[in-house]
């Protein structure tokens, strides 16, 4: 999913506390999907409600934000809108990906392989739309502010960052820095010690932190060319990219020939697609302004009365987590955005 | 070579280093990076802190400046550390004189006797327009600016925020924390305090980390503070830059109130 540029940019760490009182938006459907694929019970079965309702996204959405509340860091989730046309091939085919993994998560828990089911169970994430509307209610709730993007979600945190509205962009995927976003954190939802998918071993996932004026500067490339990169190598709309073609030789092509209509073995490939139209999706991508972003106390009690009374989520823990908020809210400072309006 | 300008877009002078010493130390409390705004009025800056609960508005008027030209608008964008480490290379008495003739540096003077020259380069702006919280304020209070330091300090000793308590004659400025507590209290009569102006009793509570970082700033460059709040809102503090007209706000919400 997204374009992978890892192997040949720059990246620093960074710890939570780095990011305090920071405002940062986060690309809401990207989150969602790592919440469903990484918060699931010990088969690998997602959090459900006595109604079989999914709420893996919602437990994610909870205690995550709590940690981030609490270390000051200002989130702003933005969900996405329309996709343009070119991504529908990929959507296609993650739904297949998924609905393949589906089968293949039930036959191995059904033969008893456990480990193979949880595998499985992580690519069968599928976003329903009520999942969205669960998202919204409990962010409003918690007095998290939301933007609904006109299309991407990517392409209006990345022009949310461009423009100053916050300081840097949330997404798992590279594909923001094509959109052009200044600074990109990578790993915020899921920092902590994780279980490596398929092996026993846990590893301690950090954030990171991706400066995208000094990736051009230190591969000498402009913007455009960092886009011509991802496509060489794959975007969400020409997902294939070009065959035989990673990171490292994409960009050693782009620094030879400046960009892709001067790459001589790879024409007949590329008249097969609409590059000029991808292009444009990243250079020019449909966002918006108008949006307000105003960050609010949490109400602890319509929170308790959502999750714990409709979702079944466990109170104590529930208002434990509110709780430890409240000692650092009490600490911190207004915003001045209350007044501007 | 020189860098001399032959286009010329762009000329501040000033006849001292303090000005923009001040100014530079002011930014930097705030923001990493700076967008100055320059025009046939003067220079201004406005921006909050990352966390948007600080705000600075700065305007220096044209006639501040020993010699000041510009021809048409004009953004440029620092970084503030950089900016900073040139403009310390400055003793007090140098001149120093702002230019450029591109969108892509500045060009830096400091003038005493013989000259010296330096060339910055621009950053790219990711500047968004700052609005001005809309306040209405019940409190007014010009106090000596040395009163208003030690009463920071004095309180900052028992606790991070104050709360400025102000009623008929006199404001009281208090704080409470682990080790106990204190309180300043300054009268109407009392000689630091120039004039104090209650539309309504009022009391609010901020940070003391930020106002204080702000007044060290500002260093010698204004002698008086003119303090200004309501009950639960946030509090402006003006302070001068020179005696020219040069003059910053200084806006912090407030803290947020214990249930």
């Amino acid at each position: 999913m997204g374009v992978d540029l890892k192997d040949i940019i720059k990246k620093e760490k960074l710890s939570l506390g780095d990011l305090s009182d920071r405002t940062l938006a986060i690309d809401a459907y990207n989150a969602l999907y790592q919440f469903l694929s990484v918060i699931r019970g010990r088969w690998g079965e997602p959090l459900m409600d006595r109604q079989g309702r999914i709420t893996s996204h919602l437990s994610g959405l909870f205690y995550r934000n709590i940690n981030f509340l609490e270390k000051g860091i200002k989130l702003v989730y933005v969900l996405d809108g329309k996709p343009p046309e070119l991504k529908e091939e990929e959507i296609k085919r993650r739904k297949e990906v998924k609905r393949e993994a589906t089968v293949k998560y039930e036959v191995a828990l059904k033969a008893g392989r456990i480990e193979d089911a949880r595998k499985y169970a992580q690519s069968t994430s599928q976003l329903k739309s009520m999942m969205v509307e669960d998202t919204k209610k409990l962010l409003s709730l918690m007095g998290i502010p939301w933007v609904q993007a006109p299309s991407e979600g990517e392409a209006q945190v990345s022009h949310m960052t461009a423009n100053g509205k916050v300081w840097a962009a949330v997404s798992q995927d590279h594909d923001s820095l094509l959109f052009g976003a200044t600074r990109l954190v990578r790993n915020l939802t899921i920092s902590g010690k994780r279980k490596l998918p398929g092996k026993n071993v846990h590893i301690t996932i950090e954030p990171e932190l991706v400066e995208l004026d000094q990736i051009l500067k230190d591969l000498d490339i402009t913007r455009e060319q960092l886009i011509d990169i991802g496509i060489l190598i794959g975007t969400d709309f020409n997902p294939d990219g070009f065959k035989g073609i990673g990171p490292t030789k994409a960009l050693k092509l782009i620094k030879n020939y400046i960009k892709l209509e001067s790459i001589p073995d790879i024409q007949k490939e590329l008249a097969s697609i609409d590059y000029q139209t991808i292009r444009g999706i990243f250079l020019k991508p449909e966002v918006t302004d108008s949006f307000e972003l105003r960050w609010g106390k949490p109400d602890d009690e319509a929170i308790v009365d959502f999750l714990c009374h409709e979702r079944d989520f466990s109170e104590a823990r529930v208002r434990s987590a509110m709780d430890r908020l409240e000692v650092i809210e009490s600490k911190r400072s207004e915003t001045l955005e209350r007044w501007f309006s | 070579m020189s860098l001399t300008a032959v286009d010329l877009v762009f000329l501040a002078k000033t006849s001292t280093s303090g000005e923009w010493k001040v100014v530079s130390s002011v930014v930097l409390t705030l923001v990493d990076e700076a967008t100055f705004e320059a025009s046939s009025e003067g220079i201004t800056f406005r921006a909050m802190d990352p966390s948007h609960v600080a705000l600075v508005d700065l305007s220096w008027p044209s006639q501040a400046f020993e010699k000041y030209e510009c021809d048409a608008p004009f953004k440029f964008s620092v970084k503030m550390d950089d900016f900073a480490k040139l403009i310390k290379r400055a003793d007090a008495k140098d001149s120093i004189e702002i230019a450029t003739t591109n969108n892509e540096n500045i060009i830096l003077r400091i003038l005493n006797g013989y000259g010296r020259e330096f060339l910055l380069h621009l950053i790219e702006s990711t500047y968004g327009s700052t609005p001005l919280p809309k306040l209405t304020f019940n409190i007014k209070a010009i106090i000596a600016k040395k009163a208003f330091e030690s009463m920071l300090n004095d309180i900052s000793v028992v606790s991070d925020h104050v709360t400025i308590d102000t009623s008929n004659d006199k404001s009281v400025f208090y704080g409470k924390g682990d080790i106990g507590s204190g309180s300043v209290t300054l009268e109407r009569t009392t000689p630091d305090v120039l004039e104090l102006e209650v539309k309504e009793n009022s009391k609010a509570t901020y940070n003391i980390e930020y106002l204080s970082n702000i007044i060290k700033a500002i260093s010698s460059a204004s002698d008086t503070v003119v303090l200004e709040y309501s009950s639960k809102m946030p509090i402006r503090l003006e302070l001068k830059l020179g005696d020219l007209g040069g003059k910053i706000h200084f806006y912090l919400a407030p803290r947020i109130e214990e249930k």
